[in-house]
């Protein structure tokens, strides 16, 4: 057990496999989260809260807990995992906003429609993020929500046909990546 | 646009700047832990309770009378106190900014009524569409007995201004049909800056659901919250649950049923509506997380259209 720099507290055996699953697939996870929650802030949340679950199930969970964090992450965020609390999606508002956004300048389209893609549905969105950035299959993508592959192929088809459509509606003008053209 | 949007979608992901912060495992470990002592406490607590309850049933059923409660209201644990505590100092000039209003008025008890149909659904909806001629004034704190603050909100029109004082901050969101603006000043760092967003975060309505999704619901005074509360009831995702009354006000207690895409997840949620001018005067909803609103509509007069503008104070640096 090695003391933790911040609270000078050991470190568990769970606690040490988590950070090296951490410091492995973090930035993955991460990412995910971020895409999920709409917001860096919201992301570490969500991020937090599958943690947290993992540790509280991880003599359950067994040699998985990769597969069970990631599990866990889609499908709190699919179940709408903001919306336990109305009161909460009222502080976010106003806490300082970002600096030095402006959306007439200097917006990748890129960026912009994972912006967009906080405007679907909870569970939309996770399809979305399973199937076109983790390139999951219908039927992979159905294993880790729960649900059948149909719901997966309507969910994620009325998902990028509403991305879409808003970026029809709200993006037209920014410039297209040299890369993707 | 033509171009392969999967493609930069998947791009745009992968350029999220992600990196994991120093001791997340270690904030995620402690809040489990808090987590395993609460569920533990609530256990004890209850099995305490269970324990407590047969005693007492013991007792009166050996006792030769029993006192009847008073019928007809909610337990008093259950309403909020009609009292609020002074949000904290904080050592900022008190005309330097907005300050949140301390006075509540006398609100209503909301004793279980005769259930009727919710035939004024209608003139509720007329009333909150008419709403650009008032200013909502909104308080909302933590529920149960109203005892934090937590945020303030002035709204008129397309303007959503919200005051809080810890730390003290005020924040004016101004909507736009393809943008939204937010002027932000913050009082203790002395200052405010404006941020442009180019999107104005409509609330999208899913057809398989009853409104939009429940993450993008407004909040109450929000410019956007009025026609959003209309498409809720319009689609019964509230109803008329009982009659009562304040000060020979009549009010409409109505809550969520199970077509609001929040009930589903638990969240019970309540709205009490002068039923003479079918304006909602508060709203509360119960639970952990649960909040207390009280909806004031002032009519828009001068002196409280000036502070929705959030002037700067002077001396504050633009950020």
């Amino acid at each position: 057990m090695r003391p933790d720099p911040d609270t000078g507290c050991g470190v568990t055996g769970r606690g040490a496999a988590v950070e090296q699953l951490l410091a492995t697939r973090g930035r993955h996870l991460m990412q995910a989260a971020i895409a999920l929650a709409g917001s860096r802030s919201d992301g570490e949340d969500l991020l937090q809260a599958a943690l947290e679950r993992l540790l509280l199930n991880y003599r359950r969970v067994g040699s998985d807990a990769e597969g069970y964090l990631r599990r866990t992450l889609y499908n709190l965020a699919a179940d709408g995992w903001r919306r336990r609390g109305v009161a909460r999606r009222w502080r976010p508002l106003i806490a300082v906003p970002e600096r030095g956004v402006d959306g007439t300048d200097a917006i990748d389209i890129r960026d912009a429609l994972v912006r967009l893609l906080a405007q679907l549905p909870p569970r939309q969105r996770a399809v979305v993020v399973l199937r076109y950035w983790e390139q999951l299959s219908e039927a992979e993508t159905a294993a880790i929500l729960g649900c059948s592959a149909g719901s997966v192929k309507s969910a994620a088809s009325r998902g990028m046909s509403r991305l879409r459509e808003l970026a029809d509606d709200r993006l037209p003008k920014l410039p297209i990546p040299p890369s993707s053209v | 646009m033509d171009i392969d949007l999967e493609d930069l979608l998947r791009q745009g992901i992968d350029r999220l700047p992600a990196e994991v912060p120093a001791g997340f495992t270690h904030r995620a470990a402690r809040a489990a832990r808090r987590h395993h002592l609460v569920t533990s406490a609530v256990v004890a607590a209850a099995a305490a309770t269970v324990t407590a309850a047969a005693v007492v049933i013991g007792l009166l059923s050996v006792a030769p009378t029993a006192s009847k409660p008073a019928g007809g209201e909610a337990a008093p644990s259950a309403r909020p106190a009609q009292t609020a505590s002074k949000p904290a100092a904080t050592g900022v000039a008190p005309s330097a900014r907005p300050a949140p209003t301390q006075h509540l008025p006398q609100l209503p008890s909301w004793p279980p009524g005769r259930v009727a149909q919710a035939t004024l659904v209608s003139r509720v909806e007329q009333a909150v569409l008419t709403s650009p001629n008032f200013i909502a004034y909104t308080r909302r704190y933590d529920y149960v007995d109203r005892s934090k603050l937590i945020v303030s909100a002035w709204d008129y029109r397309n303007m959503h201004l919200l005051i809080q004082d810890d730390p003290p901050s005020a924040q004016l969101i101004t909507y736009y049909p393809q943008r939204h603006t937010v002027k932000f000043v913050d009082y203790q760092q002395r200052t405010w800056w404006v941020t442009n967003w180019p999107f104005n975060g409509q609330v999208s309505t899913d057809k398989n659901q009853c409104v939009g999704p429940a993450d993008d619901s407004p909040q109450v005074g929000d410019p956007r919250w009025p026609a959003w509360l209309v498409s809720s009831l319009r689609c019964g995702a509230y109803t008329v649950t009982s009659h009562s009354g304040a000060n020979g006000t009549p009010i409409l207690n109505i809550v969520n049923t199970p077509k609001d895409v929040e009930y589903q997840y638990g969240v019970r949620l309540h709205m009490l509506v002068d039923a003479t001018t079918f304006l909602p005067i508060a709203d509360w909803q119960t639970g952990s997380d649960g909040y207390y609103d009280v909806i004031t509509w002032l009519p828009p007069t001068k002196a409280l259209l000036a502070k929705l503008a959030l002037p700067v104070p002077p001396g504050f640096s633009h950020g």
